[in-house]
């Protein structure tokens, strides 16, 4: 039992690194997502929203990690 | 098979597999020094046989998923996958917290074992090939989803399977002759550059499930590997110009 755990575990763990970085990127997902069905946002732009998005959410987490932010 | 469109599934699965290897060599080779080949080898191919086992149920079920929500579900997973591999390389590369240390887990893997076979005298092979089977099973797990994400959203699995199986011979080959954990791998200069593909192939798939044609198709991966690595290593220089404290 405790090896089925512990791989459950490490699956969500392999997902859920940082808990604010996951809920982030998942919310920016969502957001694009919304844009191009609802807004009419061009997928393209979209696209690149997504790219931005993505290191821009890196850079913050690393930053907040190190402490320095 | 165009293998502009393969190269780059290939060598993700290849990379990302070799890390993931070492990590299991590692553990198989504290249990093989300390209680012999048999519990450790007992434990590795009970762990494979699960995984294939896995992989023959779960393969089939992607044919029967709609190709845009393959793409969108396997892109959103490898881009929480890789920004979380990238971000820990990054904070290693600049100091912040410990570089991964495969002769300090070997050891350390070596002492719970002795001490857990000194709690339970009369199963101590047992226990050595569950710590193999545990190893093999998470880590392998890991080399599954690596394989299944880049390789699903094109119909590239076996290519992708290719990638791993060579990644598992290399350093099976390599630890066959050295018998030594693997501790001169670079093992962060890897980690970044698999989070670096990652994360590109995320973001391209991602992309892709939400209907967006990517200008130049799969080229773009190499542009958004080039932007990834680029603020890879601006985060690490920013970070190090700011003097990080080490935390381990």
């Amino acid at each position: 039992m405790s090896i089925l755990k512990q791989v459950i575990s490490d699956l969500v763990g392999m997902f859920l690194k940082d808990a604010r970085l996951t809920i982030t990127i998942l919310v920016l997902v969502a957001a694009v997502a919304f844009l191009i069905r609802d807004e009419g946002l061009t997928p393209l732009t979209g696209g690149w929203l997504l790219l931005g998005g993505s290191l821009a959410l890196l850079v913050i987490s690393v930053l907040r990690a190190s402490g320095r932010d | 098979m165009d293998w502009s469109t393969a190269a780059p599934v290939v060598t993700a699965a290849f990379l990302a597999s070799l890390v993931e290897v070492v990590e299991a060599f590692t553990i198989i080779l504290a249990v093989a020094t300390l209680r012999g080949w048999r519990p450790a080898l007992a434990g590795t191919f009970s762990a494979l046989g699960l995984l294939a086992l896995i992989v023959i149920i779960l393969g089939p079920l992607l044919d029967r998923v709609p190709l845009h929500l393959l793409q969108l579900v396997v892109g959103v997973l490898l881009l929480l996958f890789g920004l979380g591999w990238l971000r820990k390389a990054i904070l290693r590369a600049a100091g912040v917290i410990a570089l991964h240390d495969e002769e300090a887990i070997f050891r350390r893997e070596q002492a719970q074992l002795s001490h857990e076979a000194q709690l339970a005298e009369r199963s101590q092979d047992w226990i050595a090939g569950i710590a193999a089977f545990k190893a093999v099973l998470l880590e392998g797990l890991e080399v599954v989803f690596i394989v299944i994400a880049v390789g699903a959203g094109r119909g590239l699995l076996w290519p992708a399977a290719g990638g791993a199986l060579a990644a598992v011979i290399v350093i099976l080959s390599i630890g066959a002759l050295i018998h030594r954990p693997l501790a001169k791998v670079p093992e962060n200069t890897l980690k970044f550059g698999v989070g670096v593909m990652l994360s590109a192939f995320g973001v391209f798939w991602t992309g892709e499930g939400l209907g967006v044609a990517w200008p130049g198709a799969d080229m773009m991966l190499v542009w958004f590997a080039a932007a990834f690595l680029a603020t890879g290593l601006i985060a690490v220089a920013l970070i190090r110009a700011r003097g990080p404290e080490v935390d381990t």
